[in-house]
């Protein structure tokens, strides 16, 4: 069984896959790390992406673009971010009680819509399904090797990949980055400058909505091709734990997904190996497993950080 | 020489029926450094709100260079070469000098922010203004005299003319004061307006050159500071003469009450906050801490009254060792303890004044009646005490959280002094209570001790813990860097030196 899966390391499967589970808890992450620097942290990711998958694969496979099917997926996820915005800024609900209403908005309507429009309670297959395409570079994955390596990936992988670098020249690089990190942080401070600390919180939500919507879109026009009830199984509590994790920067979530993902990817490696003779069940905990040890270790990092310095 | 500022006037009535200011007006000439005073709640801090923008007059007007003018938001006040160092420094800790300094009008290149530029911005101000700080450090990393610099450098990035500070020195030491006043003076022989908020005499003294007075949200007099006391400015402050000094008989001191012997504690964090501390305290004398904050002071009152536990050393009181008692058990045994922070330790602010009064006692059979509270005599002690300590309130079932922060400094008091502990720990016993108040505090400190009790008396206060101690430790770092003798020919100087680490005592002479 290890033989298999380091042939499958060595012959790069290992690594597209992983590629493939990675971009719904980066996004995820991106959208969350958004409005934790903002001081606004959304718990609401998961709610979010829910939305996002449903609205995207009903737009997309009723149109037959994959393109209107992500914007209004996309459109969708930052409506309720920005009704999230308005609960918690304007009418001062507790920002965790919002995002918790979210997540449960989020769980209920997709199957309401799902039972309205589909007649459906678990699931729905579009019969002629719309997906977002894979980027095949000409020439290039002929060859070997380099071919595998950043060929036939999905669009969304190079999409989230980009967002990283984008998320962090907005962060570090723009005045506007650093207002979001000064009303996070000091939140007093910026408004005695004059900085619309409320106006920045509520882009920060939108964002959220943005990128969630983004991971909700692949979700069902990408990894798959439908929506399932409550399809994000915690991935966007696990991409704010990746938030944490990424030390709150955008490169390190981009390593703390990769590690979430390679988990996810080998627990589906050895699970379809023939002769495969551990429980199921056991290997479908390793995920989890990687969170807690992924958090220990943070946490030891951290303590030792204040402890030396 | 024309005014640069006037305010004429100024009402403010706030939602809540409160009249902070009725009628005041005060006027600043360029160059000079002018002297807001008053106790706290006469209005000095609404009126700054007003000038800077954060909060609009209810009546009144404002003239800049004999224009009038309306200032909406703190924006127009920048607009007016109006600048405003806050109390509470205003600085993102993870951030450097330089982004903190340019935060909300960042150089750009473009659509991004311009570091390069940010930094040379900052090196200039610092080279025209003799403010020395490293650009490059992180805000969390510097000390709060640093920090200050910074918030001076923030204004004047914004090209204000016309600076106000308010309370600049609560948190400076001596020399950091100093230096502070030097900065100031430079900044007004270059053209610059200064408006200084404070209650320290002292500073008042040395600094400004006009003085002006506000109580009860009226201007009382503005006055020349080369032509007036110290004297004259209190009593138009608070209205009456005021005690400035703190009278007292020397002490007598008896048997010791308190004794550390090398107390050492390391926090959570593991930083070593505490490190081989001993001292005693005896019945009939105050034994004064003084140092800069955060130099172990919390720690060192939070493991004497058992807040904090597994500490090296020993702490006994009266003989009984300290070690491994509960708080209450040590609130039992006869230590009265003023905590530094009355909002969160001290009072309950949502319970009514006399549940405030027997926030410790109600388990007393005195308070009980079987299995309930006994409200007449919960009324009859409250009514006791509110008149013995001048607490000022309408009746004993208002919520403390609506009085005045002395009056709920006084609740604090009161209850902590009336239990007769033989052991008096005051934290901090007059942080931001005015001067009619503080007079009273002291009084009632000394006269438990001239009753037999021991004082421990914690104050970032220099002038509080000289006026009132009959000895002083110096806490630097953790380490007690010295015992002194309070006399005459203490100074200030001597004591900032020791504070800032300068000097220290050799470590085995010191314990008395």
């Amino acid at each position: 069984m290890l033989s298999s899966l380091w042939e499958q390391t060595i012959n790069l499967t290992l690594f597209v896959i992983l590629l493939r589970m990675m971009p719904p808890i980066l996004l995820g992450a991106l959208g969350g790390l958004m409005t934790d620097r903002a001081g606004v942290i959304n718990i609401g990711i998961e709610g979010l992406m829910l939305v996002s998958a449903f609205t995207s694969v009903a737009a997309g496979s009723a149109t037959g673009s994959w393109i209107i099917g992500m914007a209004a997926g996309v459109l969708a996820a930052m409506i309720v971010s920005y009704a999230m915005a308005f609960f918690s800024l304007k009418m001062n609900v507790d920002i965790i009680v919002t995002g918790f209403a979210v997540n449960i908005f989020g769980a209920g309507i997709t199957v309401l819509m799902m039972s309205i429009l589909y007649d459906s309670h678990g699931s729905y297959v579009p019969e002629n399904p719309v997906s977002i395409p894979n980027v095949v570079i000409p020439f290039l994955d002929q060859i070997p090797f380099i071919g595998k390596l950043l060929s036939g990936h999905n669009l969304m992988v190079w999409v989230s990949i980009l967002a990283v670098v984008f998320c962090y020249y907005l962060l570090y690089h723009t005045p506007y980055g650093t207002h979001l990190r000064a009303t996070g942080e000091e939140p007093g401070a910026a408004r005695s400058l004059g900085i619309p600390v409320v106006r920045i919180q509520y882009s920060a939500l939108v964002w959220s909505g943005f990128f969630a919507g983004l991971a909700g879109s692949y979700l069902s026009m990408g990894m798959t091709s439908m929506f399932v009830r409550d399809m994000t199984a915690g991935t966007g509590f696990l991409a704010l734990a990746v938030v944490i994790f990424g030390n709150r920067n955008p490169f390190g979530i981009l390593a703390g997904s990769a590690v979430f993902a390679l988990a996810t990817a080998m627990t589906m490696i050895i699970e379809t190996t023939p002769g495969n003779v551990i429980p199921s069940q056991f290997i479908k905990m390793v995920p989890y497993i990687v969170t807690i040890v992924a958090l220990v270790v943070y946490a030891i990092r951290k303590h030792r950080k204040t402890l030396f310095t | 020489m024309a005014d640069l500022l006037e305010m004429r006037n100024i009402h403010k009535v706030y939602p809540n029926g409160t009249k902070a200011n009725q009628g005041v007006s005060f006027s600043v000439r360029q160059g000079e450094i002018h002297a807001l005073v008053g106790e706290n709640g006469a209005g000095k801090s609404t009126l700054m709100k007003i000038l800077f923008g954060l909060e609009s007059p209810t009546e009144g007007d404002i003239f800049y260079r004999g224009d009038k003018v309306v200032l909406k938001s703190p924006k127009d006040a920048i607009k007016y070469e109006i600048g405003m160092v806050h109390q509470h420094f205003m600085l993102v800790p993870s951030f450097t000098v330089a982004q903190n300094i340019v935060l909300g009008s960042e150089p750009t290149k473009g659509v991004l922010s311009d570091h390069q530029k940010a930094i040379a911005e900052t090196q200039r101000l610092i080279q025209e203004f003799g403010l020395k700080v490293d650009p490059n450090a992180k805000v969390e990393n510097i000390s709060v005299g640093l920090k200050q610099r910074v918030e001076i450098l923030k204004v004047l990035y914004r090209g204000a003319r016309l600076i106000i500070l308010d309370e600049p020195t609560a948190v400076l030491t001596p020399q950091e004061t100093d230096e502070l006043f030097q900065s100031l003076k430079k900044l007004v022989s270059q053209g610059y307006t200064i408006i200084f908020i404070t209650h320290k005499l002292n500073e008042v003294m040395e600094i400004s050159d006009r003085i002006t007075v506000l109580r009860a949200g009226k201007t009382i007099s503005t006055l020349i500071t080369s032509e007036t006391s110290k004297e004259e400015i209190s009593r138009l402050m608070v209205g009456r003469d005021v005690l400035l000094r703190v009278e007292k008989q020397p002490a007598k001191p008896k048997e010791t009450v308190l004794s550390l012997d090398e107390v050492s504690y390391v926090s959570e964090t593991g930083k070593q906050v505490l490190n081989d501390i001993s001292f005693q305290v005896r019945a009939g004398e105050i034994f004064g801490i003084a140092g800069v904050e955060g130099n172990g002071q919390t720690e060192l009152i939070e493991v004497i009254t058992g807040f904090r536990k597994n500490f090296k050393g020993r702490i006994t009181f009266l003989s009984q060792d300290l070690a491994g008692k509960s708080i209450e058990e040590i609130r039992n045994i006869g230590i009265g303890h003023i905590p530094e922070d009355r909002q969160t330790r001290g009072a309950c602010l949502t319970s009514s004044i006399k549940e405030n009064l027997i926030l410790d006692l109600y388990r007393d059979k005195s308070f009980r009646r079987g299995l309930f509270l006994n409200q007449k005599k919960i009324n009859e002690h409250a009514d006791k005490l509110i008149q013995e300590f001048d607490i000022r309130t309408q009746s004993r079932d208002t919520l403390a959280g609506a009085l005045s922060g002395g009056n709920i400094q006084k609740i604090v008091v009161a209850r902590e002094i009336s239990k007769n502990p033989k052991l008096l720990i005051a934290a901090q016993p007059t942080r931001g209570v005015d001067i009619g108040s503080i007079e009273f505090i002291h009084k009632e400190i000394v006269k438990k001790r001239d009753e037999g009790a021991a004082v421990l008396l914690v104050s970032a206060e220099l002038s509080e813990v000289m006026s009132l101690s009959d000895r002083i430790g110096v806490l630097y770092n953790g380490e007690l860097a010295v015992i002194l003798e309070n006399s005459e020919s203490l100074t200030e100087e001597e004591i900032g030196f020791y504070m800032l680490g300068v000097k220290k005592q050799e470590k085995r002479a010191s314990a008395t």
